[in-house]
């Protein structure tokens, strides 16, 4: 648990939290080995060169957040996420104040994850990058740097990075068409590493460890697995499924046969004990819901 | 035992030099070199990890090219031997039966990419006669030494399965192999093996090289260093009985193998760190006959890499500089520090010490800039390739190119590098890497890419695109008078435009503590550059009554969209010729004059009709048709000329095309097209005639004027000069990518003015 505030100089400010992924320990990431040795390889920190920042870059749903959690378990490192939008500020990124629960105190500082970030040495992701605006990017032009510092004018304090701190940046592929990211920003935010599609085998790993329920028994759910392929060939030609669409396939597959075998007017909220085991119709009418197959 | 890194094994009176190697490492051709160089300690025969009819086709194949004991011949590369594999793995018997059920097909009629995602089963096997590895030294050096060469491995098995693995750097063995082998023998034979595959061949191998040591007193073995301390434990196992000799293999069996010449761009992965590597490995290496008792010299790749590393550094400083930007040409010294950090980083992690082609290029596409990284790969993979018309009895192997095959295919041309079909290939033995193909960076491939798809299809250049697409919103904008009206917003953490010191005033005056700051947005019933309804947009850039000698009609097929469309069956039920054509935009003017270069054309345009924005995938275009019904693409047959369609277009516009100038026969052209009328951009002088009025009104469509003069003239004068390359199209999104001196020829960079298109036509259609 880390402390709601700090002190920094005079002022008590309130920290971010960091976010702790919900991954079980079994739960490895599949594939991405030479992603994840990018983005470690950009966080080498070497005599006279600052660490680089990686930029992911990929469609939605490919696992470029699923990437950043491994990586920060891999490196046990804290995890600090800012969440991009049209409507972040400059004052986001670096230091807010809101009206004090104490009343004592008149206004509260909270640190951006951003700063909580430097000043603890973690991991400050920022998700969607390409969807802020330019002009709140520019506090980060001094971070990415070999500056390494963060100024906030509301706080009226410099905030040094701690040597351990790392940065990384996502957005999809959408949001980058046109060169939405400000080139002050775009040049600090090396390298720019390419998410792509995980394999056919990949996905099929994926599939098995997130539903073991699937791996019994073993050909009834290579027979399902193929059925899967076949069905998004005939939808979508060569375009690749991403991991979260077919997890969300399957996810819904197995709650209808749950749904299917819960007692009559009864809402089933949780698994039930004995589960059935998945037949192709139960496949077949998950893809038609999620992905508009016709009858 | 071990002597330099060769390991001696001794069976009875006879002795096994074997060298277990990492395949396409000279370091260890450089051993089996060693072993053939000493005339008191050479092998009376030469083993290898190939199958009997391989082996002897490759051997007869090297003899054939002139390698053998009077000459010194070096090996032109990149040769190959490929065979076509019936086997499939046994685990895959039960779906292979299901399969055939399901599709009611024999294996052999189904598609390969089905029967590889399916079966994991690859129909092709390719041999790459790589210098740089120890099996194809082995056969050099049988043949130079006149001594039997025996394959000793199954000529047919299913294609094995193996976990990537991570060994110690193999290029540690040049400086000390001994020490090398020491160390990785253990670890290697401890990986992961296909307990499918890997047993039976071992078994088969140790058995087969039982009964050669018992013909000849020392026997030369090289093979896979992950086989070795299985393989030693194997012939030293009295229960392993010696396998009875085979006859050697008849013509007919010799001729079930294809020769074949491999595309530079693949087979730059089979030359140990990069090719410049195979080239020093041939002139240093020593034939054992003639140069016999003259050890080979060792090599070390990282002087060579790092040489070529800082060739590629010069050729970029020699180019001018910009003073203001401190970039030269595409690259910005951050860049190129952040290229070295990377690729120091990568060698740690990933404990190698020298860089291989694939790190490089991984490095540089995640911090340079293409032209850069084009200029490292240019540099790293110069070679003397081999000239495929020198073999023209042999097939082709090449990559997928650009909007053919899936990601990791192969094809196999019977006639030069065109036609054949993509498929999944396995190579025995297998590359430690093999990068996926990357078609728009490599240079070798965009020259393969050139040799198949060139002068196929011209693409609009890029930069023009986006310039013409954003007057085109700005025209609209202006035709219906839209502009951005000021407003006040409540202060919400940006100034935007500044404090609104009246309404904050204002605001106190009321008792309400707020701060006001000023702001724009878009007037109410202003246009909407960003709905289809202002398109077509019609340029006249003359009013002269001149003609005009040349049309130019440019177009996306239906074939190429219906990959795209979000409901095929629809798409393909309203568009069911697939050689129709969707028109996107027609100029007309005169050819103009442009840098010398087979890559570029250019129209000096007298005017233009824009039918939609010009997207830079076609996965875009066909998001646009659908979200038009394709109203607004005129659909053209593929065999129609420019002129025809022209004509085709006004007259079905409503106006006599032999009666008129092209200026009405572009209007008159567009007008079916828009949905309740088109925007025109013309100078104030042109007037339009009393039938063109008519045919306007007579469709009830209202043609919206702006002036030709509202716009920059440097602007103007931009996209009156319609460029277009030669391309291809990237498979994914149908991304058009130019050959590479387009930049070059145009002058300008691909991405420029690409800022200026409105973000919502930017990102159109990208999402999935």
């Amino acid at each position: 648990m880390i402390p709601a505030t700090v002190k920094l100089n005079s002022k008590s400010v309130f920290l971010s939290q960091p976010y702790q992924p919900a991954l079980a320990d079994t739960d490895e990431l599949v594939g991405r080995l030479d992603e994840s040795r990018d983005v470690l390889a950009a966080w080498v920190a070497q005599p006279r060169f600052p660490r680089l920042c990686p930029l992911l870059v990929g469609d939605a749903g490919v696992g470029k957040n699923r990437l950043v959690y491994e990586l920060a378990r891999y490196t046990d490192k804290e995890l600090y996420i800012l969440q991009g939008h049209e409507d972040v500020t400059a004052e986001d990124l670096t230091c807010a104040v809101r009206f004090s629960d104490d009343a004592e105190r008149k206004m509260d500082y909270v640190l951006s994850p951003l700063a909580t970030a430097m000043l603890r040495g973690g991991i400050c992701f920022i998700d969607e990058i390409g969807k802020l605006r330019p002009r709140a990017l520019a506090p980060l032009a001094s971070v990415l740097d070999e500056r390494r510092y963060l100024d906030s004018v509301l706080l009226g304090e410099r905030i040094h990075a701690h040597r351990g701190f790392a940065f990384i940046a996502a957005t999809n592929s959408s949001d980058l068409v046109g060169g939405t990211l400000p080139e002050f920003i775009g040049s600090r935010l090396r390298p720019v590493i390419e998410v792509g599609y995980p394999s056919r085998a990949e996905i099929d790993e994926i599939v098995r460890r997130r539903f073991p329920r699937l791996e019994r028994p073993a050909p009834a759910s290579d027979r399902l697995i193929s059925r899967f392929w076949q069905l998004w060939r005939d939808e979508r030609g060569d375009q690749p499924p991403s991991p979260r669409d077919t997890l969300y396939l399957f996810g819904l597959m197995l709650n209808l046969v749950d749904a299917e075998g819960a007692p009559p007017g009864e809402v089933l909220l949780e698994a039930p004990a004995a589960p059935a085991p998945p037949d192709m119709r139960h496949l077949e009418a998950a893809f038609r819901r999620l992905f508009g197959r016709k009858e | 035992m071990a002597r330099k890194g060769i390991m001696e094994l001794r069976l009875g009176n006879a002795s096994l030099i074997a060298v277990p190697a990492v395949h396409f490492q000279s370091a260890f051709a450089r051993l089996v070199n060693l072993a053939c160089a000493d005339p008191s300690a050479r092998p009376d025969a030469v083993a290898v990890e190939l199958g009997p009819v391989t082996a002897a086709a490759a051997r007869q194949w090297l003899s054939e090219l002139g390698v053998g004991p009077e000459s010194r011949t070096r090996l032109p590369c990149m040769l190959g031997l490929a065979r076509a594999n019936r086997l499939l793995r046994p685990s895959a018997r039960e779906r292979a039966l299901e399969l055939q059920r399901e599709t009611g097909h024999a294996l052999e009629d189904l598609p390969p990419q089905l029967l590889y995602e399916e079966l994991g089963f690859r129909g092709t096997q390719v041999l790459m006669l790589s210098p740089t590895d120890s099996i194809i030294e082995a056969i050099r050096c049988a043949l130079e030494l006149g001594v039997p060469l025996y394959g000793v491995d199954l000529d047919e098995m299913a294609n094995s399965h193996h976990p990537r693995q991570v060994l110690p750097d193999p290029s540690d063995a040049g400086r000390d192999a001994a020490r090398y082998l020491s160390d990785t023998i253990a670890l290697a034979a401890a990986c992961e093996t296909d307990p499918e595959v890997d047993p039976r061949r071992e078994y088969v191998m140790a058995a087969q090289l039982k009964a050669l040591l018992a013909r000849h007193r020392r026997l030369l073995f090289t093979g896979g260093i992950a086989h070795w301390a299985r393989l030693a434990s194997l012939i030293a196992d009295d229960s392993v009985p010696a396998a009875p000799l085979v006859a050697p293999p008849d013509a007919e069996r010799l001729g079930s193998l294809q020769r074949t010449v491999v595309h530079p761009s693949l087979a730059q992965q089979f030359m140990d760190a990069c090719p410049a590597v195979a080239n020093v490995l041939e002139s240093r290496r020593r034939h054992p006959q003639l140069d016999a008792g003259r050890p080979p010299r060792s090599i070390d790749a990282l002087p060579i890499v790092r040489a070529l590393l800082r060739r590629a550094w010069r050729k970029l400083l020699a180019k001018p500089t910009d003073g203001r930007t401190g970039q030269a040409g595409h690259w910005s010294w951050a860049s190129w520090n952040a290229f070295t950090q990377m690729l120091h980083a990568r060698l740690l992690l990933d404990m190698r010490r020298v860089p291989n082609l694939a790190l490089i290029d991984g490095c540089a596409r995640t911090t340079l800039q293409a032209p850069l990284r084009e200029s490292i790969f240019a540099t790293l993979t110069a070679f003397p390739w081999v000239d495929p018309a020198d073999y023209p009895d042999c097939v082709r192997l090449r990559p997928t190119v650009a909007s053919e095959g899936a990601p990791g295919q192969f094809v196999l041309c019977k006639a030069g590098w065109h036609g054949g079909t993509p498929e999944p290939v396995a190579f025995q033995p297998p590359p430690e890497t093999l990068s996926a193909s990357r078609h728009e960076r490599d240079p070798a491939e965009q020259q393969l890419a050139r040799d198949v798809l060139y002068r196929g299809y011209r693409f609009s250049w890029r930069p023009w695109e986006s310039l013409t697409t954003a007057l085109c919103c700005s025209a609209i904008g202006m035709s219906r008078g839209g502009r951005r009206e000021p407003c006040s917003e409540r202060f919400s953490g940006q100034l935007l435009d500044g404090v609104d010191v009246r309404k904050t005033l204002r605001a106190y005056a009321r008792g309400s503590e707020q701060v006001w700051v000023r702001s724009s947005r878009r007037g109410q019933g202003g246009p909407s550059v960003t709905s289809a309804e202002g398109f077509p947009v019609v340029w006249i850039f003359r009013d002269d009554a001149g003609s005009v000698s040349e049309w130019s009609v440019f177009f996306e097929p239906v074939a190429w969209l219906e990959q795209y469309a979000h409901n095929c069956e629809e798409f393909r039920r309203r568009y069911a010729d697939r050689t129709d054509r969707l028109v996107n935009l027609i100029g007309c003017g005169e050819q103009a004059e442009g840098p010398a270069g087979e890559g570029g054309s250019w129209l000096a345009c007298a005017g233009l009709i824009i039918f939609a924005p010009l997207f830079p995938t076609t996965r875009q275009s066909c998001r646009w048709i659908e979200a038009t019904n394709g109203l607004h693409n005129p659909l053209i047959p593929a065999a129609q000329s420019e002129e025809a369609t022209v004509v085709g277009l006004a007259g079905h516009g409503g106006l006599q095309p032999q009666d008129s100038h092209w200026q009405e026969l572009l209007i008159a052209g567009a007008l079916p097209y828009g949905r309740d009328g088109i925007t025109l951009v013309a100078p104030d002088r042109l007037t339009l005639s009393e039938n063109l009025i008519a045919a306007a009104a007579a469709r009830r469509k209202t043609i919206r004027r702006v002036p030709l003069a509202a716009f920059d003239d440097l602007l103007l004068e931009r996209i009156a000069r319609l460029s277009s390359m030669a391309g291809w199209i990237d498979k994914r999104d149908g991304e058009a990518f130019y050959v590479p001196e387009a930049e070059r020829l145009a002058g300008e960079a691909t991405e420029r003015y690409r800022e200026l298109v409105p973000p919502f036509w930017r990102s159109f259609g990208l999402e999935r």
